[in-house]
């Protein structure tokens, strides 16, 4: 395997630090190969790995400590032609309480034609105080095939700890040949915003699911594989061929089972590969 | 002094017919089906989350907040602006944002089906420059609200002041039809929900372009349900 890797750790500035990670994956005879690692800061992936054979599998290590305001994380991964890619996370990422400034972490998603990403990251943990902005900007090309989540808990439920103060801004965003196909941004800034009738309901845990190639038989497939229940509410829509499913719960395993479960139901007919949750999930 | 007497009267006359038309364009008998669409409200009715006035004014007061601001009007006040300008890229890209921020595919139906009825109407008006835009005005009803209020010489602030109406009114008689709410309920309900408007547009229109977007979890999830609730009366 070819790879280009450089590291070279940013300097903390009194505002707090910056990190990037860039990733390519290509194609590389039978199998996808991690052909280009870059990385800046406290932002690491581990070696990849194989479990499928041809699917390029890898970890991607937040910062241990977590993002306080004045941070700035930059994720940038690109599938190339061909190539199949799998990223998860074995931990959260947290964002803690901030004394003002906003804690950022931007994620570029781009993939090419014949390609494909699955994006599973453990949640986002947004503590109680914190400013935080994420986002996450998905770049197709027309034949590309995706299916990723986000999962975002604010406040720290566990301890009964709402998301009272601070601020958050959750952007999601897909883009087709350059055409906008999703913008979701959702903003919380005080008690209010956490009790809104038609957006939280007072549930902490957000979670949302998108999936590229889906016909009305994906549609059905994932609406038998997951439904609400009384902690959990839970809708699946399919606008042309991207499949969407949101879930709103009180704790992010509840968010995090119906989604994994959507997943397993639509990957053999959306990816051609049997589900198998990666082992990581397991511990 | 008769002259600029002459010239005020027409002035004058001309503010008027452009508030007339504005009526017009946000009136409920505009044949564009606006009836038939709740915004997911049915299923939020049927699954017991809306049961008085007082949660129907939370359901559409919170979206005022996230959708109306957010989205809907500041991005009217940008298709208005294209359309003063005839400028028909920027008509197609704000279109084209507005549709990717309707969640589902029942909200973005509606929209298109809106849409497509609001041009063919305004076609049939005569509007300037409606025909040859058809297709690009068809993409959203808010396109086609945007670029006829800007054709009939309506002031921006009305524009969206108009729309908000039209929109608020439109659901609560949805509400009023399945919660059951009485008439008198919900007019009252309307009077108190139509006094957030205006600041919704003052919001609205300072908004920079990056600072637009929405989301509504519940309303999406409660959309997405509808598509296969069992008894419906409405199309969204």
């Amino acid at each position: 395997m070819q790879l280009a890797s450089s590291s070279l750790y940013s300097e903390g500035t009194q505002d707090g630090w910056e990190a990037n990670l860039a990733l390519r994956f290509a194609r590389r005879g039978s199998r996808t190969s991690l052909v280009e690692r870059r990385h800046r800061g406290p932002l690491k992936v581990q070696r990849p790995f194989y479990p499928e054979g041809d699917v390029c599998h890898l970890y991607l290590l937040h910062p241990p400590g977590g993002l306080v305001g004045g941070d700035r994380l930059h994720i940038k991964v690109e599938v190339e032609e061909g190539a199949a890619a799998m990223l998860t996370t074995p931990g959260a990422a947290k964002f803690y309480r901030s004394l003002g400034p906003s804690a950022e972490q931007h994620q570029v998603l781009r993939i090419s034609d014949r390609a494909s990403l699955e994006w599973l990251p453990q949640e986002n943990i947004l503590f109680p105080g914190a400013n935080a902005l994420l986002s996450t900007q998905i770049d197709l090309s027309a034949t590309a095939r995706f299916i990723g989540w986000e999962i975002s808990c604010l406040g720290l439920p566990a301890n009964r700890q709402r998301f009272e103060s601070g601020r958050a801004d959750l952007q999601l965003r897909i883009d087709r040949d350059g055409e906008p196909l999703l913008w979701d941004r959702l903003r919380v800034q005080g008690a209010d915003d956490l009790d809104g009738s038609s957006s939280l309901r007072g549930m902490p845990v957000v979670g949302t699911l998108i999936a590229t190639g889906a016909d009305e038989e994906t549609l059905q497939l994932a609406r038998s594989a997951a439904t609400p229940d009384d902690r959990t509410l839970l809708g699946i829509t399919r606008i042309d061929d991207l499949l969407v499913a949101r879930a709103l719960g009180q704790t992010t395993d509840q968010v995090r089972a119906k989604l994994t479960a959507i997943w397993a139901s639509i990957r053999p007919a959306l990816l051609g590969r049997p589900a198998t949750p990666p082992r990581i999930w397991a511990t | 002094m008769t002259a600029v007497i002459r010239v005020m009267a027409t002035i004058s006359m001309a503010t008027d017919l452009a508030l007339l038309r504005l009526l017009h364009l946000a009136s409920p008998s505009l044949p564009t089906g606006a009836f038939t669409y709740s915004q997911s409200l049915e299923w939020a009715v049927e699954h017991g989350w809306l049961t008085s006035v007082a949660e129907l004014e939370n359901w559409l007061g919170d979206q005022v907040q996230t959708t109306l601001t957010g989205v809907d009007l500041p991005l009217l006040a940008r298709l208005h602006d294209a359309s003063i300008r005839q400028d028909d890229a920027a008509l197609g890209s704000w279109s084209a944002l507005l549709l990717a921020s309707r969640e589902t595919h029942e909200l973005r139906c509606e929209e298109t089906n809106r849409g497509r009825a609001l041009a063919d109407l305004l076609v049939s008006l005569a509007v300037a420059g409606a025909a040859e835009r058809k297709p690009l005005l068809a993409r959203t009803q808010v396109t086609g609200f945007a670029y006829a209020a800007a054709q009939w010489g309506i002031d921006q602030r009305q524009a969206l002041l108009g729309y908000g109406w039209s929109w608020m009114e439109n659901l609560v008689l949805a509400a009023v039809k399945s919660i059951p709410l009485g008439q008198t309920q919900g007019q009252q309900a309307l009077s108190r929900l139509l006094a957030r408007i205006p600041k919704a547009v003052e919001t609205a229109l300072a908004l920079d372009d990056d600072t637009i977007g929405a989301s509504s979890p519940a309303l999406a999830i409660a959309s997405s349900l509808h598509e296969t609730q069992y008894t419906r009366l409405f199309r969204s």
